[in-house]
């Protein structure tokens, strides 16, 4: 084995440990990997790597995408690992999509965000709406929230959500459905 | 010196954590190759002082590091000698050149990133210098042009303004809107003069000194005119330059052509066309 082949081994190893000790975080919320789920995310991260066509060299994204969404309500332990795969194939398809303009925490930041209150966490939804049209906003020179320092420990309370400037679904609206609620009682 | 990938992997690992600024833990391949293009140009700059480089007994990172300071230094003085050029600069109204010169290279000394693509010169450098460039890219591209154009401005800049304005313009394929090397028109009238035994050269030749000239041409021959031009060329570097063996080695590029060019229009009897 030459000199690159075992850096190569010894980095798979430290990545193993690294998504390992999230479990200590992630317990608090019920999720645990176990070892052979966290070898198939590496598998998984490998294969979406190679799909789109980019190269990590050190650390890796996973451990970063399960501390970002372990807390989320709409991840429960039996789609954990499934999740966190697809979270992160969408994660380096969307580094693609935008044109690497954003920061890992910048796409991290707006997946979390939407996922919850846009999307409740259907992933398909993510990618196929918000997402999209969130990169071709950054393509087209949109700076998001981060970028533009509206997201930061003095504006945390802020609750409006930049997607919904870019949204072209309608939603039904909460005070509305209130009314007519009422209005049948 | 060939280096392993087991020794560029490291460096190429630094080098993509800058240009994210740790900020993104994957790059697209598009951009590793980049990166990797960019230490190996800095690794293959050659200096004196890289000797070690030289026998393979450097470790990659200090030659890659020993490269780039050298490439640093080098479009330092570059760019100390386009503001030299800068100080008496004349194009002569030829587009491509005040285009590349003037307009190119200031951007040239704006953008040009050693660091991460230390191997994109970023101009087409459209004015034709007379010496083949092909070769090299990036910065070393960029400081040999510009030394090409110093030395072509020394030259110019000798010989009086209206003089070479009036060749220029009495050129038959014209030079304004062309992508044609100024010195070479100049140097052809020059030498041309010498062979007609012109005391000064002149702007214009008459019919009876074109019918000289053809005839001078067709006698010497393709061989022995290419070593008349040169001696030419090397007496009028001696006598109105301080023998700068740099612009006679320069300018000597273009007898070559000039010879080509010469022995066509005499042998069609159109020289009047190529002078």
């Amino acid at each position: 084995m030459n000199l690159l082949e075992l850096m190569t081994v010894e980095q798979q190893k430290q990545e193993l440990l690294r998504v390992m000790d999230c479990n200590k975080v992630t317990e608090k919320f019920g999720l645990t990997l176990s070892e052979k789920e966290a070898k198939d995310l590496m598998v998984c991260r490998k294969e979406s790597l190679k799909e789109n066509l980019r190269i990590e060299f050190e650390g890796g994204i996973l451990p970063q995408i399960i501390y970002e969404f372990c807390d989320s309500q709409y991840i429960n332990q039996r789609s954990y690992s499934e999740t966190i795969s697809e979270l992160q194939e969408i994660f380096y398809y969307y580094k693609n999509e935008s044109m690497d303009l954003l920061t890992d925490d910048e796409l991290l930041d707006f997946m979390r965000k939407q996922f919850d209150e846009v999307c409740f966490g259907d992933l398909d939804y993510l990618k196929g709406t918000c997402l999209e049209r969130f990169a071709g906003a950054v393509r087209a020179g949109c700076q998001c929230h981060m970028q533009s320092r509206e997201r930061d420990e003095y504006t945390i309370g802020d609750e409006s959500n930049e997607y919904f400037s870019l949204s072209q679904e309608t939603r039904w609206e909460y005070e509305l459905f209130k009314i007519a609620i009422e209005e049948m009682d | 010196m060939k280096y392993g990938l087991d020794e560029l992997f490291p460096l190429i690992q630094e080098l993509s954590k800058k240009y994210t600024q740790n900020s993104s833990t994957s790059i697209p391949y598009e951009t590793a190759q980049q990166l990797m293009e960019a230490i190996l140009y800095c690794i293959n700059e050659k200096s004196e002082e890289n000797e070690a480089l030289v026998t393979g007994q450097m470790p990659a990172n200090a030659a890659y590091e020993t490269g780039y300071q050298v490439l640093i230094k080098k479009i330092e003085a570059t760019l100390q000698l386009y503001d030299q050029i800068m100080k008496n600069y004349n194009d002569y109204g030829n587009t491509a050149y005040k285009d590349t010169v003037f307009h190119g290279l200031p951007e040239f000394f704006r953008r040009y990133d050693p660091q991460f693509c230390p191997q994109d010169h970023l101009l087409t450098l459209d004015y034709p210098v007379l010496v083949d460039l092909h070769e090299f890219q990036g910065g070393d591209l960029i400081v040999k042009y510009v030394n090409c154009i110093w030395l072509e401005q020394q030259f110019l800049a000798k010989l009086p303004v209206n003089h070479v304005t009036k060749v220029l313009s009495q050129s038959p394929q014209g030079y304004q809107d062309l992508f044609v090397n100024l010195c070479a028109i100049v140097v052809k009238k020059i030498l041309c003069s010498m062979l007609i035994h012109q005391k000064d050269w002149e702007i214009t030749f008459s019919d009876r000194e074109y019918r000289a000239l053809g005839n001078q041409i067709k006698e010497l021959g393709q061989v022995a005119l290419s070593e008349r031009l040169t001696a030419f060329l090397q007496f009028t570097i001696n006598s109105g330059f301080d023998r700068n063996e740099q612009l006679f080695n320069y300018l000597k590029n273009s007898i070559d052509n000039m010879v080509v060019e010469l022995i066509n229009g005499a042998e069609r009897e159109h020289l009047h066309l190529v002078v």
